[in-house]
């Protein structure tokens, strides 16, 4: 007879399942837990690899010459920009056309639920600049994407620079088989989904933007780049979206392939890479890469103007330099170079990146987690919420005998009525839509009547309904 | 037959080119290549019917391999292959027993004088392994268990330009001329494995003529054969041949005057394919244009 069919076996594993639950539910947590932190030593992580036959290795010839150019380009944005005193638009706009691109312009208007903290207004205006350049012989079905946030104040000039350099530069290639997209975005986060949605024609955000004039095909990849300094010391990528959705590995597998083919010093997390993954410092230092990346995952905000892009499907990445005190330093030719390396292999690819994983963790750039390996993790501290509740069931269904000396006094703990389980499920959910709708419906009128922000007010707010319903009888009933 | 279209695809900084080497010394898609199959329409049902001659009567002749018993063929095979199998499309293989069958029935249709096959694939010596119809001559760049490799990479492109046999047997053919006596001994040592690296291998057994006294131009330069005659043919003439059947039926028995179809008085008749044919009766003084004859075809 099976193991669960037989009355006997069956009775003497429910025994085991209630007398040891305890001691297995700890074994379970602390299995999960080593299990976790255990994928950061390296012999059990797997090195990257390209996946993607396209891209096959980095076996392209980059001949990009002019960064120097690119960087007084940069300098002019900046001038203009103050200038202007946001984003210097008739510039960007002529700049581009001077490169021989199809530039337009588009135009949004977001209302903030809180005011802004500096301009204490609700309203956020901007315009976003992007130039096509299209591809010299092949047909407009497919595009790539880069891109340069516009930032206040002294960021991101160079980026800008260097990206106009690029499309100088791309734009006397004949090889290019999509289109290429340049873009400049204004706000951030706020610019690049308005862009986004207009360009997929869909409102998710309820923005409100002008109609893109001009369109490329089907995005297959994105890049954004932030670039504050002439020279770098090192490459930052980050590839946290929205949600902590991740774009397909293989744009990680190429970013580093071509770090390593032209000699930059490429970090993830702002994390360089050791060699000695024996020793404790080498283990933690792998330990806190992949923790901050499982962090960053969880806030759910996209760490990068890439973030967006991730909801569509386009496998997108941004690419920080950062400049910090080292002394190798590489100038913005090599990075030049090493972006437009990436291009050209984007440009190669037949068909979206799809081969390598979507779901995955990097405790080093060169070494990688995927889902199949930390999942158990998570399938390990289930099983206790399936034991508990195992438990539980077989408590219901066989109450203990409660023997006293002589007579055997078995009380029948009855069933529990249907009442008593429907009141705190239905609290349970008040309280949810409570949280869910009170705050933001009371915000106005809680910043009249008490002496509080708007922030500040959402945030009491659902700590009062907190407070009330811990208030509640069923809910503290023990 | 290209499956691929490499010389215009878009990411080629040199358009409508392919170059053997990164010296861009040879244009190997220059003038003088004819793609009668390309894209989609290379497929291994379309191979083997050119190969067998099964194909739609509407098949322009391009398409076709028209050769006759008296043809040397020469078949050249590139690209993935495995033991045993040809990838065709990224969705199809062509198997090696397939293809000896289809050598059979061009062989019992006598469809070839003798053939050449040339296959550079991985394992490509398992394509020969199964031929059994005779005068088949095969060559392969490696054994089976062997990987065919790629010549050099070119980096302005991206790609590895050719595959170490094409371009050593590339190399070999260049300096072929036509009146060149080299035979097919000298094209067994093509590719040693010291250059090809894998083990290029051939198969002669079914050949009947001895390879060393088979010349290259017989499969390569399209060197024809004369063979000079001193009997004398007879040819009639089939515009004559028209003219005497018109003239004995119509023999003093002209009316119509308009023109007549001619299917009234003759049916069947036809002229020579590609000719138009103007007939006429000469008749008491007279010239009497019948009709245009249009050609028409069998059907």
């Amino acid at each position: 007879m099976g193991l669960l069919s037989d009355p006997n076996r069956r009775r003497a594993l429910i025994s085991l399942l209630t007398r040891l639950n305890a001691p297995i539910c700890v074994l379970c947590y602390f299995a999960g837990v080593c299990w976790f932190m255990g994928l950061a030593f390296e012999p059990f992580t797997l090195r990257t690899y390209m996946s993607e036959n396209a891209m096959g290795s980095t076996m392209v010839e980059e001949r990009f010459p002019s960064g120097e150019r690119a960087l007084a380009t940069g300098r002019e944005f900046a001038a203009h920009k103050k200038k202007v005193g946001g984003m210097p638009v008739d510039w960007l706009v002529k700049t581009m056309q001077a490169r021989g691109l199809e530039v337009f312009t588009q135009s949004f208007s977001r209302t903030l639920p809180f005011p802004d903290e500096n301009k204490e207004r609700y309203i956020v205006k901007g315009t976003n600049v992007y130039g096509i350049l299209r591809a010299p012989r092949a047909p407009r079905t497919e595009a790539l994407v880069l891109s340069a946030p516009c930032s206040p104040g002294d960021n991101n000039n160079q980026a800008v620079g260097l990206l106009l350099g690029l499309a100088h530069y791309f734009r006397s290639q004949i090889f290019w088989a999509k289109d290429i997209i340049f873009l400049v975005n204004e706000h951030d986060l706020i610019g690049m989904q308005a862009w986004l949605e207009s360009y997929h024609h869909t409102n998710t955000t309820g923005m409100d933007w002008s109609p893109l004039q001009g369109r490329g095909g089907s995005i297959q990849a994105a890049l954004s780049l932030e670039l504050s300094s002439d020279v770098i010391t090192s490459f930052d990528i980050v590839l946290e979206g929205l949600n902590g959705q991740l774009p397909n590995l293989d744009l990680a597998n190429l970013f580093y392939a071509f770090c390593q083919k032209i000699g930059v010093l490429c970090t993830i997390q702002g994390k360089l890479q050791r060699n000695d993954w024996d020793s404790v410092s080498g283990y933690s230092h792998a330990v806190q890469t992949m923790m901050l990346m499982v962090m960053k995952q969880a806030s759910g905000r996209p760490w990068g103007d890439h973030g967006l892009f991730l909801r569509y499907h386009i496998e997108a990445a941004t690419v920080k330099g950062i400049n910090s005190f080292r002394q190798y330093k590489t100038d913005v030719t090599t990075i030049g170079r090493l972006l437009e390396g990436i291009f050209r292999k984007l440009n190669n690819l037949l068909e979206r990146l799809h081969q390598s994983y979507f779901f995955y963790l990097m405790p080093s750039l060169s070494h990688f987690v995927s889902i199949g390996y930390y999942m158990p993790a998570f399938g390990l501290l289930a099983v206790i919420l399936l034991l508990r509740a195992l438990d539980l069931w077989v408590q219901f269904a066989n109450p203990p005998a409660v023997t006293a000396d002589g007579v055997a006094d078995i009380e029948r703990q009855s069933s529990p009525g249907v009442l008593s389980v429907l009141t705190p499920l239905v609290i349970s959910h008040l309280t949810g839509a409570a949280l869910y709708f009170l705050p933001t419906r009371f915000q106005e009128t809680a910043v009249e009547h008490f002496p509080v922000s708007e922030t500040e007010a959402v945030v009491l707010t659902a700590i009062a309904v907190y407070t009330a319903g811990l208030a509640l009888p069923h809910n503290t009933h023990r | 037959m290209l499956a691929d279209d490499m010389a215009c695809n878009h990411r080629n900084p040199k358009p409508a080119t392919v170059f053997s080497h990164k010296n861009m010394e040879l244009n190997v898609y220059g003038d003088d290549v004819e793609v009668d199959y390309r894209g989609y329409e290379v497929t291994v049902e379309n191979f083997l019917r050119v190969l067998t001659g099964r194909l739609p009567p509407s098949t322009p002749r391009s398409k076709r391999l028209l050769s006759d018993d008296r043809s040397n063929i020469l078949i050249y095979l590139t690209g993935h292959g495995g033991n045993g199998f040809l990838k065709f499309q990224d969705s199809e293989e062509i198997s090696n027993v397939e293809l000896a069958d289809a050598f059979e029935q061009m062989w019992q249709k006598r469809r070839y004088n003798e053939l050449l096959f040339i296959i550079d694939t991985c394992q490509g010596a398992s394509m020969y392994e199964r031929f059994y119809s005779p005068n088949i001559m095969a060559l392969a760049s490696s054994q089976v268990g062997e990987d065919s490799l790629s010549h050099q990479p070119d980096l302005a492109i991206g790609v590895h330009l050719m595959d170490r046999y094409t371009f050593y047997l590339l190399e070999f053919l260049e300096d072929i001329h036509p009146a060149s006596k080299a035979n097919m001994n000298d094209l067994f040592k093509v590719c040693p494995r010291s250059q090809c690296v894998s083990t290029p291998g051939h198969r002669t057994d079914l050949f009947q003529r001895d390879p060393g006294s088979v010349l290259i131009t017989d499969f390569f330069g399209s060197v024809r054969k004369v063979e000079i005659t001193t009997e004398a043919v007879n040819l009639t003439d089939p515009i004559k041949q028209v003219e005497e059947r018109f003239l004995r039926i119509f023999q003093g028995k002209l009316q119509c005057r308009e023109t007549c179809l001619v299917s009234d008085y003759v049916p069947g008749i036809a002229g020579p394919k590609g000719r138009a044919l103007q007939l006429y009766i000469h008749h008491s003084d007279y010239y009497y244009v019948l009709i245009n004859l249009l050609p028409i075809e069998f059907p």
